[in-house]
């Protein structure tokens, strides 16, 4: 059965002045080349926003910083996905949706659902809690680990202000689950 | 000290105990030059000095786990209470006008200076 956790929209609005962009990367064929890819999401983003706002006249000021956070958080999406990824044939989905009010960026790939069980823990985790004082509590916790990080989302959610939501779809025959992760990026 | 490549450089300055980060730097679990730096800031906090300043000016991109290393750095020069660090930040950067007021959550006393 279908899980929706956080603020997932399902069916993303079609909206007159909106441009939305799929890319797929295969892992295995692409490697640790395509760890630098998440660099040229922001560029792409701007340029839609470009392409939708311009023509009406709307004309937001902050194009800088708005590319530099889609590159942030597409760059903290792909690194998860490559770290809780189903191997070795891990699929990846980018979608970014562009309007003049917001970025939605979507990451999809295949877990397993032994990964989906501590993945599902985590989420309530952060759901139930004040992110902020999660924030610092893990890195409290993980003083000693500096291979443990656990502030991608944290930080999209604290500081880059998004909104977050996760989708879990299992496959009837098979022991992997689709897993999808939406950030909401508003346009300030 | 000197780590560089085509994409960012990490120096350490031991005459000014400063560290210099600059470029784009994308860590991942796997680089060599992480655990390099780790080892760098476990040195600095180990030798102790009175200060530290941390230069960011023009590190344009840092990535969840670089931020993490940065943060627990500063959680160890806390906990020694000996070293006064100070981060200096470029507030024409945007990850660093968003992220960096966390390390004063951290450390109060840590000081930011904005140019």
């Amino acid at each position: 059965m279908t899980l929706i956790l956080g603020n997932f929209i399902e069916s993303l609005p079609c909206e007159k002045n909106s441009a939305t962009i799929n890319l797929t990367f295969n892992y295995k064929l692409a490697g640790q080349q395509y760890l630098n890819s998440h660099l040229c999401f922001g560029f792409t983003a701007i340029q839609m926003l470009k392409a939708i706002c311009f023509p009406t006249g709307y004309k937001p000021i902050k194009f800088d910083e708005i590319k530099n956070s889609v590159d942030y958080i597409t760059s903290e999406l792909l690194e998860n996905s490559i770290k809780y990824g189903d191997f070795p044939s891990l699929s990846i989905g980018i979608k970014i949706y562009v309007t003049r009010h917001i970025i939605i960026i979507v990451s999809t790939n295949f877990i397993t659902k032994i990964k989906e069980e501590s993945f599902q823990k985590y989420i309530q985790k952060v759901i139930t809690s004040d992110t902020s004082e999660l924030y610092l509590k893990q890195l409290e916790e993980n003083i000693d680990n500096d291979l443990k990080s656990g502030l991608g989302l944290l930080s999209i959610i604290n500081d880059y202000k998004a909104k977050v939501g996760w989708k879990f779809e299992p496959l009837d025959r098979e022991s992997k689950v689709l897993s999808s992760v939406m950030v909401q990026l508003p346009i300030v | 000290m000197e780590i560089k490549n085509l994409k960012y450089s990490i120096e350490y300055d031991n005459q000014t105990e400063t560290i210099y980060l600059n470029g784009k730097l994308r860590f991942i679990q796997t680089d060599s030059e992480f655990y390099e730096i780790a080892d760098l800031f476990r040195r600095i906090i180990e030798e102790e000095p009175p200060q530290v300043i941390v230069n960011l000016e023009r590190l344009e991109f840092l990535n969840s786990l670089g931020i993490s290393m940065i943060s627990k750095f500063v959680i160890k020069i806390r906990n020694k209470k000996s070293i006064h660090v100070i981060v200096k930040a470029s507030n024409t950067i945007s990850w660093q006008r968003k992220s960096l007021v966390n390390l004063q959550r951290i450390m109060p006393s840590l000081e930011i200076v904005w140019i």
